[in-house]
């Protein structure tokens, strides 16, 4: 039985390859709809990946890091009292970190705020206290406009926000006095030279931080802990790991072990808006897909009316007709898919290696180069897509051409 | 006598008729639909950003952009009703309000957290700010004297709520410091989160008292209509006295228009490969149907028409074809667009803000020209191949085809 119908089957894929390859131009003409449709599946869907890829890389790297290390309650309230929220020591001792080989990075961090003035001009500040040299691969969203990063300068340095700089006219090279409550609750002042001055996406940011190296931000404070430590790992794809482990080792009450996807706000509003943007595009593509599939096949199906009466009359069953036209469907769905799969995986390897320029996003002052990600759940989606569509394409047209009447088959467009 | 034929031909090949006039009416609709859809999104930014932040115009003092965060009381508008009233004139124009800057700590009785504050007129900010929402308490009304509403972040920041006293100290002209005591009325949220995390909003009246001066920094111009932007910058300009600067919405958000930028080149690739695609099906469908008349081609060859004669036969059955199914697709992405807009596409919230919009399709004229030209093109240059194979071949040949 089991063999029989495996008979069957060999039989009608036989069949329905020597069909296709009889009637050679519609078969190719079928064939190029389902490979362009699957060709251009893959590139829309490719390109969008790697927008996506490249956005939260770009979020990683500009501040937030892979994971941050803080007291519970800090991100909320943190802000405007950070003596409350103090890590005194590191909360994982460098060998554990050498240990975990995920982690490339372990950087303090130290939130404070106070006025901050330049000759008789006085403003109020938020500043981020770092350490210079740690944090150098996770500043890629600050863009030093003049002066130099804190990294190259002296120890008693600051870099001002665009905006904050603007507001007391300072300049690289100028002396400013920082003015801070300590955690004792009395008045303290340092004098530093401005480095430089930096400017980030957001202009809101821009007008009131100053960065400024940790030691400075621990003497202002009198303090000699840290409100964060930062992690960075090598790869995005073992956050969710590393954060188990870290939850695992560390105190639950103690600590906070925060993923960037929660910190990400901007990066997560903006993907969420963007899919459903590209959706919205992306479904108008395999809408098209799947209208032009259906379209060719049921045009091929109709052109072959005469030859469907012939074999009819010579009597092939009903049943014959629809087995062997949706099989053919799936054939050509099968080799379409697979072929447009290669021919849109060397697109995308041609086109990401030319690059697609892409003008500067917002608050950047440098364009990028736009590539096409491939991805293999994207691939496997859009052979689905085309096997799929095909098959329901040439569904339609096997049945209305086995419900054929012989005497007009026969007769037709003669 | 050709177009009459061509007519008939059409007619008669009822099914391939049908097959490829629907490729190129999925088509053209296609493109509409992509392209309104793109533009709606830009025409949401650009509105998003006038309502909750710009407005349409700013009328300020030369140099106030550029200098004013440093010296806010430098640049006042010394008779900002004045200016106001003659800029209402202009027929566009739907309102004026001013705004007074200032920055300054606010106080909730342990802490101080730096605040960026404007002090404005409620009621005609009512009327313009309507991307801004309050999340608890109310809005800002013209009575509330020594009221003050307040960013989600400034409240979460101070872990204050409507009805709390707070202070607030900024800096005067000569440079000292002033106080006052404000209670929070309301908490609002808008499109932007770090313009929620440090700013407060209080009368305008109360903002000169504390700045002692009677003048405004800014007035904000809103229109009844943003595409009247360009041809109303230019009669209002010319309204102005020499030292005030009048800029428009797209000059002052350096945001609009390096995202609309990037987001022009990300959906123009994914519009791309949707033209590619377009093209592909007609170019198919067309090809196709004229291949398979070949034996009837081969019999008109046999008859003694000559195969130029066939050749425009073909190119002017296929115009004819391009127009009926650009027309539709026009038709059909219309009538997509109108129903999918009625419904409205509902949207997460953009980023840097909290509350989400209902996207639409926008029926753009360009677009909808540029759709029918490209259906009506494609099929045309569609047939020239296959005219062309199909007027040279061998009459035997042809008759014996597509049996």
């Amino acid at each position: 039985m089991w063999r029989n119908a495996l008979q069957r089957l060999k039989q009608d894929i036989t069949l329905a390859a020597r069909n296709l390859l009889r009637h050679r131009r519609r078969s190719l003409f079928a064939l190029g709809t389902v490979g362009g449709g699957v060709v251009a599946f893959l590139l829309a869907g490719g390109f969008i990946q790697w927008i996506f890829i490249d956005m939260r890389e770009s979020t990683i790297h500009s501040q937030l890091g892979h994971i941050q290390l803080v007291r519970p309650g800090f991100l909320s309230g943190g802000q405007s009292d950070p003596y409350r929220y103090l890590i005194d020591e590191a909360p994982i001792d460098s060998t554990q970190a050498t240990d975990t080989p995920a982690i490339k990075t372990l950087a303090p961090r130290l939130t404070f705020g106070g006025l901050l003035s330049k000759g008789d001009a006085t403003v109020s500040f938020i500043g981020e206290g770092i350490a210079p040299d740690l944090e150098a691969p996770i500043s890629r969203a600050i863009t030093v406009l003049r002066g130099k990063d804190l990294s190259e300068s002296p120890e008693n340095s600051v870099l001002l926000g665009e905006g904050l700089a603007a507001s007391i006219g300072a300049e690289p090279g100028d002396t400013v006095v920082l003015l801070g409550t300590t955690a004792g609750g009395g008045v303290n002042a340092v004098e530093c030279q401005v480095a430089g001055i930096f400017a980030t996406i957001t202009k809101a940011y821009d007008d009131v931080v100053l960065r400024a190296p940790i030691g400075i931000a621990r003497s202002l404070m009198r303090v000699s802990g840290s409100t964060s430590w930062v992690v960075l790992l090598d790869d995005t794809a073992h956050t969710d790991a590393t954060v188990q482990q870290l939850r695992a080792s560390l105190d639950q009450k103690a600590f906070d072990v925060v993923p960037w996807s929660d910190l990400a706000d901007f990066y997560n509003k903006t993907v969420e808006l963007f899919t459903r943007q590209v959706g919205v595009v992306r479904l108008l593509i395999a809408l098209i897909v799947v209208l032009s599939i259906s379209n060719t096949l049921t045009m091929s199906v109709l052109e072959r009316t005469s030859e469907i009466g012939t074999a009819m009359a010579i009597g092939v069953k009903r049943q014959g007709i629809l087995q062997q036209f949706i099989s053919e469907g799936l054939l050509i769905g099968v080799v379409g898919g697979v072929g447009g799969i290669a021919v849109g995986l060397l697109l995308g390897q041609i086109i990401s290696s030319i690059g697609i320029p892409m003008p500067p996003p917002p608050g950047m002052a440098h364009g990028f180069t736009g590539q096409i990600a491939i991805t293999p759940a994207l691939a496997f989606d859009a052979l689905v897509l085309a096997i799929t569509t095909t098959l329901l394409a040439s569904v339609f047209p096997a049945w209305k051409a086995s419900r054929m009447i012989i005497v007009d088959a026969l007769r037709h467009q003669r | 006598m050709l177009i009459k034929l061509a007519l008939r031909n059409v007619l008669r090949q009822k099914v391939r008729t049908g097959m490829t006039l629907m490729a190129i009416v999925f088509g053209v609709a296609g493109l509409i639909v992509s392209g309104g859809f793109v533009a709606d999104i830009f025409v949401q930014l650009g509105e998003a950003i006038i309502h909750s932040q710009t407005g349409h115009f700013q009328v300020f003092k030369r140099g106030y952009l550029e200098q004013g965060t440093r010296h806010p009381e430098r640049f006042l508008i010394a008779d900002p009703a004045r200016v106001a009233q003659q800029l209402e004139q202009a027929p566009e124009v739907s309102g004026v309000t001013a705004r007074l800057s200032f920055s300054g700590l606010l106080n909730n009785g342990k802490r101080d957290l730096a605040i960026v504050g404007e002090g404005i007129e409620p009621r005609k900010e009512a009327q313009l700010g309507s991307y801004l929402s309050i999340t608890a308490g109310r809005q800002l009304e013209d009575e509330d004297t020594f009221g003050m509403t307040i960013g989600q972040g400034v409240a979460q920041a101070l872990g204050i709520a409507p009805g709390d006293h707070v202070t607030l100290v900024m800096n005067t002209s000569g440079g000292a410091l002033n106080t006052i005591d404000m209670s929070v009325i309301g908490v609002f949220q808008s499109f932007s989160k770090d313009f929620d995390a440090r700013t407060v909003r209080i009368p305008l009246q109360a903002a000169q008292q504390l700045m002692l001066t009677e003048g405004a920094n800014l007035l904000v111009v809103s229109l009844h209509r943003t595409d009247d932007t360009s041809s109303a910058h230019e009669r209002l300009q010319a309204t102005l006295p020499e030292a005030l600067d009048i800029r428009n919405w797209r000059q002052l958000s350096d945001f609009y228009d390096k995202t609309v930028q990037l987001y022009d080149r990300q959906f123009g690739i994914l519009q791309l490969i949707i033209l590619a695609m377009v093209l592909l099906s007609v170019v198919n469908s067309v090809n196709m149907s004229v291949f398979e008349r070949q034996s009837e081609f081969g019999t008109m060859l046999a008859l003694g028409s000559r195969p130029p004669a066939i050749f425009r036969l073909l190119l002017v059955e296929s115009t004819i074809l391009g127009l009926i199914g650009a027309g539709l697709g026009v038709l059909v992405g219309i009538g997509v667009a109108l129903g999918v807009s009625a419904i409205g596409i509902p949207m997460p919230p953009p980023p840097n803000a909290n509350l989400g919009y209902v996207a639409f399709i926008r029926i753009v004229p360009t677009t909808i020209a540029v759709a029918f030209v490209i259906g009506l093109v494609a099929t045309v240059l569609a047939a020239v191949f296959p005219a062309r194979r199909v007027a040279s071949t061998q009459i035997v040949d042809a008759l014996r085809q597509g049996v």
